[in-house]
């Protein structure tokens, strides 16, 4: 079993160019899940957190996104989804030149499963539940690059 | 009036505290609880049902994959990993912890051990489901005398 995070200084981490994050306005995520529960509770939680959100229910959706023009600082992504999951996602944005922070939130938790997530090009991987302390880690991060 | 708020809150925060203590829920059910301040007064009344509705779902879902022949592990294997987030992100944790041991037996795809630890998630979610009816109730009360 892995533990609960992984990326960040990790060994398991890659390191991605970010792009550089604009602090005076708010930090813009997408939130890529097809559970519409969780969706809901990830969604009031990063709104609490005071960013801008916007919602993907698969991987698809996220990457139809981007095409369109849309751009975002963060994503969080799940990792099964319908049409497209997350490591298919993952690794489209990064093709298409995406520097967002993308952080990886599964169910998952076995270490070969986590280091196929990562792989796929993740910032970081953290395993469900999505809480405060994992959330502030994130935005810590995203505003220190 | 705020008497009768502050008393509904008492009983809520004695429930969910004895819930904790049985470790039936943790304390990701309180951060969740939170979020009623950043979304709407209505939003753990709301929620509770959805989570329900979905906890019932997968179990009847992972019901009929598992009476097929020859069982689908991979899909048991998917079932399994979205009732374990879901009860996670609302703070079920003996829930989640039942669904980590039917995980197991889908993983070592013994199909005697999956139809008990199924059973084993079908009474954690019994147990704890009185429970939420009755936090809805109070959640629905103390937005009503907030009104």
């Amino acid at each position: 079993m892995v533990s609960e995070k992984m990326g960040f200084g990790n060994v398991m981490s890659t390191s991605k160019t970010m792009k550089i994050i604009d602090t005076e306005k708010k930090i813009s995520v997408l939130i890529v899940e097809d559970d519409l529960l969780i969706r809901k509770i990830h969604k009031v939680m990063m709104t609490k957190f005071g960013t801008e959100v916007q919602l993907a229910s698969n991987g698809k959706e996220a990457v139809d996104l981007f095409l369109s023009g849309a751009s975002f600082d963060l994503i969080l992504t799940d990792l099964e989804m319908p049409i497209m999951d997350g490591i298919e996602a993952t690794k489209q944005l990064r093709s298409m030149g995406v520097t967002s922070m993308i952080v990886g939130v599964t169910s998952r938790n076995q270490d070969s499963e986590i280091q196929a997530f990562m792989k796929s090009g993740l910032n970081a991987c953290y395993v469900k539940p999505l809480n405060a302390e994992k959330v502030t880690a994130v935005l810590n991060e995203l505003k220190n690059i | 009036m705020a008497a009768n708020t502050e008393a509904l809150n008492q009983q809520l925060q004695q429930i969910v505290n004895s819930l904790k203590e049985q470790g039936i829920l943790d304390s990701q059910f309180w951060m969740v609880h939170s979020l009623k301040e950043a979304s709407s007064p209505f939003f753990l009344a709301q929620l509770i049902p959805m989570f329900c509705h979905n906890v019932q779902t997968t179990l009847r879902d992972l019901n009929r994959t598992l009476e097929k022949e020859p069982v689908n592990y991979y899909d048991m294997n998917e079932l399994t990993m979205k009732l374990k987030g879901c009860t996670s992100s609302i703070g079920a944790r003996r829930l989640a912890l039942a669904c980590v041991t039917l995980w197991r037996a889908v993983d070592n795809k013994n199909k005697d051990v999956c139809g008990s630890a199924l059973n084993g998630i079908r009474q954690e979610y019994q147990t704890l489901r009185s429970s939420l009816d009755r936090i809805v109730e109070l959640e629905r009360r103390i937005v009503s005398h907030q009104a």
